[in-house]
């Protein structure tokens, strides 16, 4: 019942705005000395009272129900009290026929709380910023540390800014409801609540996002910006978890699917290609040319460098072409096997590298397994994918960013986990068929 | 055997037949004038012979060190032939939609030239709908519903511009610095400066798709006066990969090796006798050749893929389809191959006919490539490769924001002329910025108004990734050191990671 009456105030205030005007109006012609309109002021003035008493009565009745921003609601509510205070004070004066030059300033006084209270309250169902006229630009807040993040703040709301605002904000309420805020996310829209803590599949806010793209609930709808794979997973993850607002990410348990997912947020390390202020022996060029003769391709990575990038071509190395390796270790920086299999007198070789940072092995065998990588001091760039390694610790290099394991059989998750500083590509992307892929489009289909 | 010798016997015989007086005054003036001439300049000049030496005639595809250590140590290079409209795909522009129907202000005509408008054309409106996609927000069309997913690998361009608005001429200043035949491609100079990984394939692949060649013909993948062995190798998705590399009926392999000793062994007397390096590139092209003969199948094979890669680009296995050759250049790429450069014909949307328009045609040519470009990026970026390639999507110039009116009277369908003011192209991976926008044009998308870039700007930045300051690549010809940037050229340093 109260929540019915409620309803009504934003359609109420209308009254009393439009007598305290019309009351400003003859006040005003008073002034001009025109008495005539003395009566019909005294008439406005006490439609005016009972029409703001109710008004603020409703208005305290919706308050009440809730998911109101509630610093703007208590500015709200004050104005108004204030308003209706002035108005009573107004009517006493003119009853009394006291126009002194304090009067006319209550007059004003008067009109400038009502257009507060009025903007106020504009504030309330359209959102805050809702006069200003361009498109509010929504800043995603930096993250620089998953764990540190707020789970709410930093990665939730930016989603529904990015996916949802543009019809459930201060701009649009599209189904009466609103998710820029989190009175208005606990508030619902007009099917009722949208989030049940705990029960993310019983939340609409969640629930709706996972149907089939052409069911007319689905959200958003068929043809704007939809979420992620990730953004998913940490939504339904936000909501499992009580849905909260203010709590970080490392407070929070998480599955590895979770964790993959956060991982995609951590923001990329930089790295340099090439170790700082070593030094090292020149060239031997005479052990380049044996490799060069081998079909190998090695080269200085710049004219004037001491290092090498050497990408072997899946070639299984003889002994001679070994010991020339072997004699540029310090220089070589750079290394892809390019596949093919190492014995384990290359893997002897390939470790003595003291100087390397990228180390691309992928779809290479070893019968010496893997271990022997955990093992460099520069190594900022290992390439792992579409090996057959299942099990290996890395822990040793310090200064890994980048790691490549898709189609590897190592544990992705555990991975993320033993290295969470390192940016960890597991890959198995998707691209998915529309329909559009294949088939073509014709003139019928213009819509 | 016999055989051999009888072709030794030839070589010598046409060998004396030159060696006439005119021939050996003609040598000597040369030699020891050049011998003096040398010895002047010599001292001036150390800077250029190191670059042409560059080339080294018994190893000419050797892999060789860049000026500095690169970003990228290949090139991807997706050439959408016949220029895509900008105004569909990326640059988004609300106010030419409120224009839509309307006769083209008079100050876009004044002394423009357009290569079919006449008159006063109306302005068209957008034909796709737009939104924003990933953390960088950028602009995408429904025409690229697989594209919108990756944005934030790339950087987009918005701001290119030409001088020219004919194809030929356009493609050929895009691929080759210069609007004229002649200039060897940006996939020669960079297989020559940087020689290629892979000696058993050529280092500069060239793949087609879409119907045709493109306008320029094979002339924009020509090494030009460069040595020909640095031309792109034109590569077939469909029946023999590359044209008469397979052996003739009835030749062995055993017999073909013969063969190609025998002919190798003609070209070194020759070229003890003339000197001229041509003859070497042409002993290494053969041997490449016979190598290429084992190889080239090998790699050129998509069969076998696994079946999510062929389902990730949408191929279409015995067809020459654009997707084929997206997951060709990845496979390239990853076995040591230098530049893959990939045309795809048909994005030439004048409105003359529905498969050149702006509102079917176009779709399709979208619906033809979307699906696989956005796979190459996300198969590149597993295997570790996409740090390392430079992909380059463009075409060679733009469309205009007004409708095309040929000979003055609207066309049947909805097209846009070529417009050489303002472009989309985008670059990702190699080390360049990821999810980034630079460059800006009007509120209809006429002209840049920041962040303008020339095709030579592009040249110079895919150089500098690939570790070359664009001014010092250089190789001498007509007595002067020529180079892809011509005179031109700023890295674009905004968009560098
Ligand atoms: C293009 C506009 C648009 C966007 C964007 C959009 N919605 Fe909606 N949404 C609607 C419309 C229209 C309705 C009302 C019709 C209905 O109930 O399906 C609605 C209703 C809802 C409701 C039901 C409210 C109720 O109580 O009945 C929920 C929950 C919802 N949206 C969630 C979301 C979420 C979460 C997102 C972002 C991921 C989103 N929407 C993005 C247009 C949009």
């Amino acid at each position: 019942m109260s929540e019915f009456i409620g309803q009504f105030h934003p359609l109420l205030v209308h009254l009393p705005i439009g007598f305290l005007l019309l009351a400003s109006v003859f006040r005003f012609l008073l002034f001009q000395g025109k008495e005539q309109f003395r009566e019909t002021l005294s008439i406005i003035l006490i439609l005016s009272i009972p029409s703001t008493v109710f008004t603020a009565i409703t208005g305290y009745i919706l308050s009440d129900g809730g998911g109101y921003a509630s610093e703007l609601v208590f500015k709200h509510q004050w104005s108004g009290i204030a308003l209706l205070s002035l108005t009573i004070v107004l009517y006493v004066l003119h009853f009394k026929e006291v126009r002194t030059s304090l009067e006319r300033v209550l007059w004003i006084v008067m009109l400038l709380t009502l257009s507060l209270t009025g903007h106020f309250g504009g504030g309330l169902t359209h959102g805050e910023n809702y006069l200003s006229l361009g498109t509010d630009v929504y800043e995603r807040p930096a993250i620089t540390d998953v764990e540190e993040a707020l789970v709410y703040q930093d990665i939730i709301e930016p989603v529904l800014a990015q996916k949802c605002w543009s019809c459930h904000s201060g701009k649009k309420q599209k189904g009466e409801l609103r998710l820029d805020g989190k009175d208005w996310i606990l508030k619902g829209g007009e099917s009722g609540q949208v989030i049940a803590a705990h029960k993310p599949a019983q939340s609409e806010l969640y629930s709706r996002l996972l149907l089939d793209k052409q069911d007319d609930d689905h959200m958003p709808p068929d043809g704007k910006p939809q979420p992620t794979k990730e953004e998913l997973i940490l939504i339904q993850w936000w909501i499992e978890t009580g849905g909260s607002f203010d709590k970080k990410v490392k407070d929070l348990p998480k599955n590895g699917q979770v964790s993959l997912a956060l991982h995609s947020l951590q923001p990329k390390a930089e790295y340099k290609r090439l170790p700082k202020e070593v030094k090292v022996k020149e060239v031997d060029l005479k052990a380049m040319k044996t490799l060069q003769d081998f079909g190998i391709a090695i080269s200085k990575v710049g004219a004037e460098s001491p290092f090498l990038q050497v990408s072997l071509l899946g070639k299984r190395l003889d002994k001679k072409t070994l010991e020339s390796l072997a004699s540029l270790s310090e220089n070589i920086v750079w290394f892809n096997s390019g596949g093919g299999s190492l014995d384990s007198a290359s893997v002897e070789v390939i470790r003595s590298f003291s100087n390397i940072t990228e180390l691309n092995l992928s779809g290479t065998t070893s019968s010496s397994g893997f271990q022997w990588i955990n093992n460099y001091d520069n190594l900022v760039v290992l390439n792992l994918s579409q090996t057959k390694v299942s099990d290996l610790d890395l822990s040793g290099l310090s200064k890994l960013k980048r790691l490549y394991v898709f189609g590897s059989d190592l544990n992705k998750q555990k991975l993320i986990q033993a290295l969470p500083k390192v940016q960890i590509d597991t890959g198995n992307y998707v691209v998915p068929t529309y329909p559009g892929d294949t088939t073509v489009f014709r003139k019928e289909d213009i819509i | 055997m016999g055989r051999r010798k009888d072709l030794v016997q030839e070589a010598l015989e046409a060998k004396f037949q030159q060696q006439t007086r005119r021939n050996f005054l003609k040598e000597s003036f040369m030699g020891l004038g050049g011998l003096a001439l040398g010895s002047f300049l010599g001292s001036c000049s150390s800077d250029q012979k190191a670059a042409s030496s560059l080339f080294d005639p018994a190893n000419p595809l050797m892999a060789k060190a860049p000026h500095f250590a690169p970003k990228a140590k290949s090139v991807i290079y997706l050439h959408m032939a016949g220029a895509p409209s900008q105004l569909e795909l990326f640059d988004f522009k609300p106010e030419l939609h409120k224009m839509d129907g309307q006769d083209c202000p008079q100050s876009f005509l004044e002394g423009k030239k357009f290569a079919f408008i006449r008159g006063v054309p109306k302005m068209l409106g957008p034909q796709a709908k737009f939104a924003q996609y990933g953390q960088s927000q950028a602009w995408v069309s429904n025409y690229l519903p697989h594209f919108q997913s990756v944005v934030d690998e790339v950087s987009f361009l918005k701001a290119v511009t030409t001088d020219q608005f004919n194809h030929a001429p356009a493609q050929l200043l895009m691929q080759t610095g210069s609007a004229r035949l002649g200039r060897p491609s940006m996939g020669s100079w960079v297989t020559y400066g940087l020689g290629t990984e892979n000696q058993d394939l050529p280092g500069f692949v060239v793949l087609t798709s879409g119907g045709a060649n493109p306008d320029a013909g094979k002339s924009i993948w020509g090494s030009g006066f460069l040595p020909s062995v640095y031309q792109g190798v034109q590569c077939r998705s469909q029946g023999d990969p590359i044209l008469f590399l397979n052996d003739p009926e009835g030749i062995s392999r055993d017999l073909r090796k013969a063969s190609i000793e025998a002919i190798n062994k003609v070209n070194q007397e020759e070229f003890k006798e003339y000197g001229d390096p041509e003859t070497l590139s042409r002993i290494a092209q053969y041997e490449m050749a016979y190598r290429m003969q084992i190889s080239v199948p090998e790699v050129m094979n998509i069969n076998d893929e696994p079946a999510y890669i062929h389902e990730m680009y949408g191929t279409q296995p015995g067809k020459s389809a654009f997707a084929n050759n997206a997951l060709l250049a990845r496979k390239l790429v990853e076995k040591g191959v230098r530049f893959v450069q990939l045309f795809d014909w048909g994005w030439d949307t004048h409105g003359t006919s529905e498969g050149g328009s702006i509102d079917i045609g176009l779709v399709n040519k979208c619906r033809g490539s979307d699906k696989a470009i956005t796979a190459l990026l996300l198969d590149l970026k597993q295997r570790g490769l996409l740090e390392e390639t430079l992909v380059v999507w463009g075409g060679e110039f733009g469309r205009t924001p007004m409708a095309e009116n040929r000979e003055g009277k609207p066309n049947a369908f909805k097209g846009r002329d070529h417009h050489a003011e303002a472009f989309t192209m985008w670059m990702a991976g190699g080390g360049i910025k990821k999810g980034f926008t630079y460059g800006e044009t009007d509120e209809i998308g006429y002209s840049a108004v920041s962040g303008k870039v020339t095709p030579y700007d592009i040249q110079a930045t895919i150089l500098d990734q690939l570790g070359f300051n664009h001014e010092k690549l250089t190789y001498e010809f007509q007595g002067r050191p020529f180079r892809l940037t011509d005179v031109e050229g700023n890295v674009i340093r905004e968009i560098l990671g």
